[in-house]
């Protein structure tokens, strides 16, 4: 018998199963051993995470300024003086953000566009960050002279690059980069390794204007 | 590379079916409709992860089942291992594809490494449709003489798919008015890649318009001269340029109508289309030239032989053609060859002064036994 078809002895094991297999990379069989896990700890442990995810979701907001999460309206990152605020490393999402963080090798601020351009599944520039991308670096009291794009070498990732590199090319003392030695490939970005991630943002690539 | 073993389940008109291969010949003699050009397909699938025939994975499942297997055990000459190959597919999943059991990543990087050539009654197909089968036949061999053209011919397609979508949704949004540097960002890299497509294209024919072409005057020992001309819109051109230039009608049209996937090749017979100027028998000889030039082709890459499947050579051939192929296969030009006939004696017949080791198996609906 398959677990899509199993008789559960509770409904409400049977509900709290469905809702946890609703998650990226949770099948029925891990969701059932979960909830199984919940139902022998402690009642706080439930009432804790319960409490921990909804607070997550409701009270979260996203930087007004680089769009990553936040818990204020500018971010622990742009609201850090001691950052390099000439530097902004352009990336997908906000686990890109983590992902460099923690290789400890980048003192700059970040700009995440919230997804990559994939024309296929209807997802083009207005539908990310782009427009405050341009504006932020584009403004005549900017403060921005090196835009890194840090952005995964697959095929919608390339060409978000090549995208955003048109739009900024115009710019007056602006510099574009890419991490580019390091990354295989097709590769993912949060799948790099930290000392390679960190190698290959510190040895961006200049473009050619 | 020899191919030792063949194991189908459920794959078309076959339950369960399992044979020892000789390194010779292989003859599958059968009535029509038994399953003989089946066999010579599952052996295709193993070579190029797809039918020959049908045009989708899911019809070559058994009516009925929901699912195919198609298993072959390969040695090669030089060492002693053996490598399993194994097709895949259930209904509704995607196909999968195994070499000694470990899954390959991408189908892709199968191409080229157990080759096959197929000569069939289907061939003139390729003369009288239209340019996509040309081109993708031309495609096929050269992804499997050179695996960068396949990552090329790959990256081009993704992007003109991209490209196309974008030209469907009008270029963003359209709150967001349209957006020139949405297009111009696919079209920078589309156009070094139709360039490089083109100059292995024109490379390749260079290669192998002269292998055709003796192939063509041995077997039809013909007066009659045949060429074979690559035509492209971007031979001598600028892509990017032909892309700029066509950009208002794509968007009115909503798909590309210049590039690498407008490329076809023209079949001449003393400078005269094949299709309207060749009789039949010549338009066979010419298919069958064209994928005797394949084999020395492939041949000739790789330190293995293709697999060679004649599929029905005895009805669609005059005697003397059958003579100058069987002559081919006795001289050991080619490596493992498998052939299918109706009539067992006819066979016999044919092959009566071929030294190399042959196996003959009776195709009976859907099983399939030695002689
Ligand atoms: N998915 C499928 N399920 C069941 N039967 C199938 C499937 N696909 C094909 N067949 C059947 O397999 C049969 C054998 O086909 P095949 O082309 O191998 O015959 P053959 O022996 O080569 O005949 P011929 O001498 O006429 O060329 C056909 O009757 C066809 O209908
Ligand atoms: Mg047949
Ligand atoms: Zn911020």
């Amino acid at each position: 018998m398959t677990l899509a078809r199993m008789e559960f002895p509770s409904k409400l094991i049977e509900n709290a199963v469905g809702e946890l297999a609703r998650l990226p990379g949770i099948g029925r069989k891990t969701a059932l051993r979960l909830a199984l896990h919940l139902l022998k700890a402690e009642m706080d442990t439930t009432a804790s995470l319960a409490e921990a995810l909804a607070k997550m979701r409701f009270e979260i907001t996203y930087c007004r300024t680089c769009h990553s999460i936040s818990d204020a309206e500018e971010c622990d990152i742009c609201a850090n003086k001691l950052r390099d605020h000439s530097l902004v490393c352009v990336v997908s999402d906000v686990r890109d953000v983590i992902a460099i963080e923690n290789t400890g090798q980048y003192k700059g601020v970040y700009h995440v566009l919230g997804g990559v351009i994939s024309p296929i599944e209807g997802v083009g520039p207005s539908d990310l960050h782009i427009d405050s991308l341009v504006s932020r670096t584009g403004t005549e009291d900017s403060e921005i002279r090196e835009v890194i794009l840090a952005i995964s070498p697959t095929m919608e990732g390339d060409t978000t690059a090549f995208y955003l590199s048109r739009r900024l090319r115009d710019l007056p003392n602006v510099h574009i980069s890419t991490i580019a030695r390091g990354i295989p490939m097709g590769g993912e970005l949060e799948y790099a390794d930290e000392i390679t991630l960190g190698r290959s943002i510190v040895d961006r690539l200049r473009q050619a204007r | 590379m020899t191919l030792d073993s063949l194991q189908l389940l459920f794959f078309k008109n076959y339950d369960d079916a399992a044979l020892r291969l000789s390194p010779g010949l292989n003859c599958f003699i059968g009535d029509n409709g038994s399953g003989k050009t089946n066999l010579l397909d599952a052996i295709h699938y193993l070579s190029l992860t797809k039918s020959a025939i049908t045009s989708s994975d899911v019809l070559c499942i058994k009516q009925g089942a929901d699912f195919f297997v198609v298993k072959g055990n390969f040695s090669s000459d030089s060492d002693a291992g053996h490598e399993t190959i194994q097709v895949s597919l259930r209904q509704g999943q995607k196909k999968t594809l195994t070499h000694n059991k470990q899954p390959y990543e991408r189908m892709a990087d199968h191409i080229g490494k157990y080759p096959a050539v197929l000569i069939s009654p289907y061939d003139t197909d390729l003369i009288r449709q239209g340019s996509e089968d040309r081109r993708k036949y031309f495609d096929s061999l050269m992804a499997q003489l050179d695996h960068e053209f396949l990552e090329l011919l790959i990256s081009y397609n993704a992007l003109l798919r991209q490209r196309n979508a974008v030209l469907k949704q009008g270029g963003d949004r359209p709150s967001h008015g349209f957006d020139r540097d949405y297009l111009l960002a696919l079209d920078e890299q589309l156009a070094p890649i139709g360039q490089q497509l083109t100059a292995l294209r024109e490379a390749f024919l260079a290669e192998y318009l002269p292998i055709f072409q003796r192939h063509y005057r041995q077997l039809a020992d013909g007066r009659e001269v045949v060429t074979l001309t690559y035509k492209s819109q971007l031979v001598g051109a600028d892509f990017a340029q032909l892309l700029r230039n066509n950009e208002r009608r794509d968007f009115a049209l909503q798909r590309s109508t210049t590039g690498s996937h407008r490329d076809d090749f023209v079949f001449l017979m003393d400078e005269q289309p094949v299709k309207s100027h060749a009789s039949q028998g010549q338009q066979k000889s010419f298919a069958i030239a064209l994928k005797l030039a394949q084999f020395e082709m492939l041949a000739a890459k790789q330190q293995h032989k293709p697999l060679l499947l004649l599929d029905d050579i005895f009805d669609r051939l005059d005697d003397k053609r059958i003579a100058r192929l069987l002559e081919l296969v006795a001289d050991e030009t080619f490596g493992q060859v498998f052939l299918t006939d109706t009539n067992l004696e006819r066979t016999d017949q044919a092959l009566a002064r071929v030294t190399i080791p042959i196996l003959r198996f009776r195709v009976q609906d859907g099983t399939v036994a030695p002689v």
